[in-house]
């Protein structure tokens, strides 16, 4: 037997002691090839999903990356704890320094590549699961599977680098130790935590500040807000690291209480656990709060955006790119086609629509020089808008006649006719018109177009009766919306060939302005996640690292008298606190965070979605908190008599 | 007050093996009972049947007339914390607690008063001398000291059997002495039934009785005149015959 069979037979015989480091790495590996394969789905890219939504998706990605490394090397630190026993047997044995680096460095690389393999095989297994969300999410047709070579490469390619810095690292952390340390391993007794009071009173003081945002007045700034925020970080921070062992030790005091049943046992035990976890509470409560006030925030912009969207007075407007003094009938030129091609979807979609088309040319009059812009407007054209607004029609202009809007006249009390620099036409002032810029003949209009070519913009305005919601306001919008037939139209304009203009359709905003929320949410929910579960595992770890000698403690409390039922309230009530004490704190700066968002924003409708996100997360906890609870202490239970 | 009759401890398994044969051994009141043997012998597997942590195969314990092992799980470990006090080789105190702390656990477990508590506590502390180090923690004091607040711990609740297994394997001689030296007192002023595991043949001395077991099975026993230096003497005497070879360890002694 080599030393390189000696490594691999290491892992293949005690498959059961690397089992919990190898299915942390390959969960973080699941997770990162399974969003891999989400992010270079060839159908995503073809679509037009927003810059916004686009950035999001690979930010996301690289986190999920930061994080699988954090996850990684806590992995291989707490476990490389538990084997520091047999790291000092093997030095005592005359193995060098450099073959034990060795060791550790080829048993994870072989670790390593299996759990690569096996993230990667079951992120198939749940790429269809999680296309298939990913897909609702950002509202188009379901993505199919695909062969995901870009999404290997990057996995594989990321996570060999993961795992060699990792052992580096990992082989930096047991740098120092001589063979009597590694054989006493962690059984050292463990000396009382270090709280400085000063420290605990400011997390205090940080916390109470950061209360303070919500009697904010109602325009404070950006920076007040960002400082605040800044101030709830830092109090929750030494909340977890200082103020903790500040108030265990309080307990501690509390003899009548601390003295009594079973707490002597779990609040000392308390005082190490907590500090010990202190960072990661801090990060998992900062991540949840975060993510379910965004939950909040996110579902009440879209619900605001569905009110947005029933008020903007154009349903459809198409507006071609190449208008300049273009004289053609409307019909002969050539973004025709694009209209043409609106027609056969709304066709094709039974509705009856009506479409007016206008054209506008901005003309220099000398009278009004320094005034913003003066457009002109052909008379057909103000009459056929006219018609469908139910405005008045104008029944004929004279060519040398001009309607201007009143607010010319504010301007310019005493102008009477209007003239130009390059052509010797005089337009008499005949009436004000409120709609429209200026109203000339059309032949004035053809006049001028000759002379001034530079400046002629068209729009197509589609009226489509089915889709005024003013109507029939007595329902609710997000009903009428549901029953009608735009947003599917929306989708399939979407997709429709528009070459030489734009469309803008308020259902298009509105979808676009869903996905965006959709995506952060999204991408919010699913960080999120991997947070409840990765902070469920670190928990787990942890347990796991000092199971031995809980097993050992536990084995003599049992011989003085301890039973197992106390051991049971013991261990369960400590293991719920480290599960919950992040939920309790998160979902209350969550309430923070919301009445301040409510504030700023003035959203109805936040406090029910944050609400499920907080209760979805607790679910999540508690399932976790029972597995892990019934594992420990099962596991104890064997030390116990 | 400790009877046990007629106790075998099988161990089953590929080799199936005797750890204890036909034990029959009587224990009266405020008796300071020592059991010594070779390693391997079963002496700690005879304690740990007295103690309820282990059941015999076949065979009858009792203690002050009632036999524990019917109990259940919830009612053994309440029988232990009430009955009977233990002392470990290793002290087995938690380091996340004070000496205090650690001493008044089985009685916080009874959800016993405060004042009652603290009365006791000052109680055995004084007897024991470890008054001063009440609020200090397990990795600030001496092994000595550790010992003497687990014996403490096992004496709080005034058990009707103290058990004590290898009190002084890892302390120095003095530690040992001392300690020795308390469960003396304590068995003689308390009058409390003390039950010891040793190696140590100096530790041994300080009972009224030492019983040998060799192989699973009573040997001999030799009780304790008056003079302690001669009874230390027999004990390392009987233990040369039990090693085997007579005279290898007496004549050197002599």
């Amino acid at each position: 037997m080599n030393f390189r069979q000696f490594a691999f037979n290491n892992v293949k015989r005690n498959a059961r002691a690397y089992s919990a480091y190898f299915l942390s790495s390959s969960f973080a590996v699941m997770i990162f090839f399974t969003y891999a394969m989400f992010l270079f789905h060839p159908d995503l890219a073809k679509h037009g999903l927003g810059r916004n939504a686009k950035i999001l998706l690979q930010a996301a990605e690289f986190v999920v990356f930061i994080f699988a490394f954090l996850f990684v090397l806590y992995s291989i630190s707490s476990f490389l704890k538990v084997r520091n026993k047999e790291f000092g047997i093997l030095t005592i044995l005359g193995a060098q320094k450099k073959q034990l680096n060795y060791l550790i460095f080829f048993e994870n690389m072989i670790i390593g590549s299996v759990s690569i393999l096996a993230g990667i095989a079951s992120g198939i297994l749940l790429a269809k699961l999680f296309i298939l969300l990913g897909s609702k999410v950002i509202d188009i047709k379901e993505l199919s599977l695909y062969f995901p070579a870009k999404a290997f490469g990057l996995t594989i390619i990321a996570f060999l680098a993961l795992f060699f810095i990792v052992s580096l690292i990992a082989l930096w952390l047991i740098r120092s130790n001589r063979a009597q340390e590694l054989l006493i391993g962690s059984s050292k007794p463990k000396t009382e935590p270090q709280i400085s009071t000063l420290l605990a009173l400011l997390s205090l003081v940080c916390m109470v500040g950061g209360l303070l945002v919500i009697y904010l007045p109602k325009d404070f700034s950006e920076s007040m807000m960002l400082s605040f925020l800044a101030l709830g970080i830092i109090g929750t921070y030494f909340f977890y690291t200082q103020f903790t062992g500040l108030a265990i030790r309080q307990l501690k005091k509390n003899r009548s209480f601390f003295w009594r049943n079973t707490h002597l046992l779990w609040i000392s035990e308390m005082a190490y656990k907590v500090k010990d976890n202190a960072r990661m509470f801090f990060m998992i409560t900062i991540m949840m709060a975060m993510a379910s006030s965004s939950i909040g925030f996110f579902v009440a912009r879209s619900q605001e955006s569905v009110e947005r969207f029933v008020k903007m007075p154009s349903y459809l407007q198409y507006s071609p790119e190449k208008t300049l003094g273009d004289s053609r009938p409307y019909q002969e030129r050539s973004w025709y086609s694009d209209i043409e091609k609106i027609d056969h979807e709304l066709t094709k979609a039974h509705l009856k629509f009506d479409k007016v088309i206008t054209s506008q040319n901005q003309i220099p009059f000398r009278e009004l020089m320094d005034l913003n812009e003066s457009s002109i407007m052909s008379l057909s054209e103000y009459n056929q808008w006219a018609k469908r607004e139910k405005w008045e029609e104008i029944k004929s202009l004279k060519s040398n006649e001009v309607m201007i809007n009143k607010h010319y006249l504010e301007e310019r009390k005493n102008v009477k006719t209007l003239s130009l620099e390059k052509d010797d036409i005089k337009l008499n002032i005949v009436g004000i018109t409120d709609h429209a810029d200026m109203i000339v003949s059309d032949a004035t209009y053809q006049r001028l177009l000759k002379t001034y070519n530079q400046s002629q913009i068209t729009f197509v305005q589609y009226y489509i009766p089915e889709w005024d919601y003013k109507k029939n306001n007595s329902q609710p919008i997000d009903l009428l919306l549901k029953n009608s037939s735009e947003i599917q139209v929306a989708k399939q304009l979407r997709n429709t060939d528009i070459k030489e203009g734009y469309l803008d359709a308020r259902g298009l905003a509105y979808l676009r302005d869903r996905t965006d929320s959709n995506v952060s949410l999204f991408i919010l929910v699913f960080i999120a996640a991997i947070f409840a579960v990765s902070s469920a595992s670190f928990i787990y770890f942890k347990l796991y690292t000092e199971l031995k000698q809980d097993q050992r403690i536990y084995n003599s409390l049992s011989k003085i008298g301890v039973s197992a039922k106390e051991m049971n309230k013991s261990a369960t009530i400590q293991i719920a606190i480290l599960f919950f004490l992040p939920m309790f704190v998160a979902a209350l700066e969550t309430v923070i965070g919301l009445i301040v968002l409510n504030k700023h924003f003035l959203y109805k409708h936040m406090f029910v979605p944050s609400l499920f996100g907080v209760t979805a997360f607790f679910i999540a906890q508690v399932i976790f908190f029972l597995i892990v609870r019934y594992r420990y202490i099962l596991q104890l239970k064997r030390a116990m008599l | 007050m400790l009877q046990v009759k007629q106790l075998n401890k099988i161990y089953s398994g590929k080799v199936a093996t005797k750890a204890l044969v036909d034990i029959d051994l009587t224990i009266e009141q405020g008796e300071f009972v020592g059991i010594m043997g070779p390693s391997g012998s079963g002496k700690t597997t005879l304690l740990n049947m007295v103690s309820t942590i282990d059941t015999p195969s076949s065979g009858e314990i009792y203690i002050n007339g009632k036999s524990p092992h019917v109990l259940k799980a919830n009612d053994l470990a309440r029988f232990r914390r009430r009955h009977l006090g233990f002392v470990f080789q290793d002290f087995n105190l938690l380091d996340t607690l004070t000496i205090a702390e650690n001493i008044v656990l089985p009685l916080t477990l009874d959800k016993k008063g405060l004042r009652e508590m603290d009365q006791k506590l000052k109680t055995v502390a004084k007897k024991l001398g470890i008054e001063d180090i009440l609020k200090k923690r397990t990795y600030e004091i001496s092994g000595g000291q550790k010992q003497r607040a687990a014996i403490a711990r096992a004496m709080i609740h005034s058990p009707s059997l103290l058990l004590a297994d290898e009190p002084t394997g890892s302390l120095d001689s003095k530690s040992s002495r001392t300690v020795m030296e308390m469960l003396e007192m304590i068995n003689e002023t308390e009058c409390t039934t003390t039950m010891l595991v040793t190696h140590d043949p100096l530790a041994a001395s300080f009972c009224h009785r030492v019983v040998f077991i060799k192989d699973g099975e009573l040997y001999n026993e030799i009780h304790r005149g008056d003079n302690r230096q001669q009874f230390f003497q027999e004990i390392i005497d009987m233990l040369s015959f039990l090693g085997g070879t007579s005279n290898e360890l007496s004549s050197v002694r002599i």
